[in-house]
């Protein structure tokens, strides 16, 4: 269990302990929090925080782990369980998709530890942050960053690898909801940019014959048919065509972003 | 009844069998989660260790109370009631746990039950402290129960003189007014008036923005049937198809706007009653936390 490794006998502890590594996290949780409530010590108190951390991460529970790192008492913390505390903090935020959380508790951690040099066990997880925000300066630094902490010619080979993958050519290029907004005037078109040629078409065909139905109508005599169906049904349709393509640019563009991500993940954390 | 009977099932069948030696210190954790909101932890506490309820009668009433109020918090209302309704009037918690029972049962629609629950309580020796909450709570429940004369027995105690009740005793009194001065709308006139302009049965029942939508989704099906009919005849295939569109949407026209009259009913009653539930709720929030 990777928390806070201590010289101190735990035997307060068994019992949560064993409930934990039998995978009975729920009660395991509520045992340390027992510990908690009679403990005398703040280090007794610190270590059962961080062990209930572990039991609400393994419970996919992480909003609730990120709680509960609230009520570790900073002050009473050595520097190397200060930056053991944040890599918890970045990392439940970071698993419970609260990206501006994480790049937050990592502003703090280099405020509040003065030896940065201890935060070098946090670049991994500041790469995957700042990737998730599309701040890729920030992550390239801290990936280089990262490269840095291994020796030659690991390194070499890690930085070469970095360069490449943060080229301006192999960023992620993210559809810009302008352009779409322009676009979607005409239908389908749109769906198109964002990369959804087969419904874009079927879009734009629907809308013009519609269109033709309405313009035959009116042209054959049949003013109010004409007018109510095909500019009524038309409307629908345009319009709707509008919110859709916005939809699908989002889509896409996450999408870039989570391949670009994950291609980011495995070069950094190959063996 | 039948619920009632499977809530006492369910807690005998997962607690009791349980039984297990239980210390005050366990009761002390028990208070301490409960009052870090940590309701979760609080049921699983007692689902893994429950004590013999015979043994140690200060001890069950302190945990009937701790389960009882975590059910509560948890919106688990019946099962909140059932806990909350087995403290003993010695109990430190009794006069709290028979305000929180009748909430329970009042927010589970059991009105007689939490007016029983109340009057029971009106009896004993402790409920002089409290009269003025009781007579806002049953006068509250009358209301729900739309006993006007009842209210009025209730409502003539009230003295508007303590800041906890005066506001819902004030609104307990609006909504009595409300309630009596209230003119039933009737389904019969709404499909009526939908059968003469289609979407006026439901501008009736108060919803305005689906009565015009209704008025032109058949107005637009009538006009474009009546192009048809006057250009191509009545057995043409685009009459015969924008006809009996029309008439669909004309016939389902008037009969959402007599349901219209039961939904606005419906509506009605349960914002009366949100607002009763809300004032017998909230003095009883304010004075015993």
């Amino acid at each position: 269990m990777p928390c806070l490794s201590s010289a101190q006998e735990f035997s307060t502890f068994d019992r949560a302990d064993s409930l934990y590594f039998a995978g009975d996290f729920a009660r395991a949780a509520l045992e340390y929090e027992r510990v908690i409530f009679e403990s005398e010590t703040p280090d007794d108190f610190n270590i059962a925080i961080f062990r209930r951390v572990q039991c609400f991460k393994q419970m996919q529970q992480f909003d609730k782990a990120s709680a509960e790192l609230q009520r570790i008492r900073l002050f009473t913390l050595n520097p190397d369980q200060t930056v053991e505390f944040y890599y918890e903090r970045i990392l439940c935020h970071y698993l419970n998709s609260a990206f501006n959380a994480a790049l937050g508790a990592v502003e703090e951690m280099y405020f509040n530890v003065a030896d940065s040099s201890l935060c070098n066990a946090t670049l991994i997880l500041q790469v995957l942050v700042y990737n998730e925000l599309q701040q890729w300066d920030q992550a390239k630094q801290a990936a280089l960053a990262y490269a840095r902490t291994f020796s030659s010619p690991e390194r070499e080979n890690m930085e070469a690898a970095i360069h490449e993958l943060y080229a301006k050519k192999n960023l992620p290029r993210l559809k810009k909801k302008s352009v779409a907004q322009v676009l979607a005037f005409v239908p389908g078109l749109a769906h198109m940019y964002a990369g959804y040629w087969l419904e874009g078409s079927v879009s734009l065909l629907l809308n013009a014959a519609v269109l033709a139905f309405g313009v035959y109508e009116v042209l054959n005599g049949y003013y109010i048919t004409g007018y109510l169906l095909g500019a009524g049904t038309l409307s629908a349709t345009y319009f709707g065509g509008f919110s859709r393509s916005y939809h699908l640019l989002q889509k896409r563009n996450y999408e870039r972003i989570r391949v670009f991500n994950n291609q980011v993940k495995k070069e950094l954390l190959a063996p | 009844m039948k619920k009632s009977f499977f809530i006492v099932l369910f807690c005998k069948l997962f607690f009791l069998p349980c039984v297990s030696q239980i210390t005050r210190n366990d009761v002390d954790f028990a208070f301490y989660l409960f009052e870090g909101r940590k309701f979760d932890e609080v049921i699983l506490l007692f689902n893994q260790k429950m004590p013999d309820l015979k043994e140690n009668a200060s001890l069950k009433d302190s945990i009937n109370y701790i389960l009882g109020m975590t059910h509560y918090y948890r919106k688990e209302l019946d099962k909140s009631a059932y806990y909350l309704s087995k403290i003993s009037k010695t109990s430190v918690f009794y006069d709290k746990s028979v305000f929180f029972t009748a909430l329970d049962y009042a927010h589970l629609s059991e009105y007689t039950m939490a007016q029983t629950v109340l009057e029971n309580y009106s009896t004993t020796k402790f409920s002089s402290k409290y009269d003025q909450l009781l007579a806002v709570e049953l006068a509250g429940l009358a209301l729900l129960k739309r006993d006007f004369e009842l209210f009025d027995r209730h409502a003539k105690k009230f003295k508007f003189d303590q800041y906890y009740y005066s506001n819902s005793q004030n609104q307990l009194l609006d909504v009595r007014k409300t309630l009596s001065n209230h003119r039933p709308k009737s389904p019969a006139v709404a499909g009526l008036l939908s059968a003469v302009v289609p979407g006026a049965g439901k501008v009736y029942a108060g919803q305005i923005g689906e009565g015009i939508a209704a008025f032109l989704t058949v107005g637009s099906l009538a006009a474009i049937t009546a192009e048809n009919w006057s250009k191509n005849g009545l057995s043409n295939w685009k009459t015969i198809t924008f006809g009996t569109l029309c008439s669909i949407f004309y016939i389902g026209n008037i009969y959402g706007s007599v349901a219209s009259v039961k939904v606005y009913r419906n509506q009605f009653n349960d914002k009366q009653n949100h607002i009763i539930l809300l004032s017998i709720h909230l003095p009883v929030r304010a004075l015993f936390e």
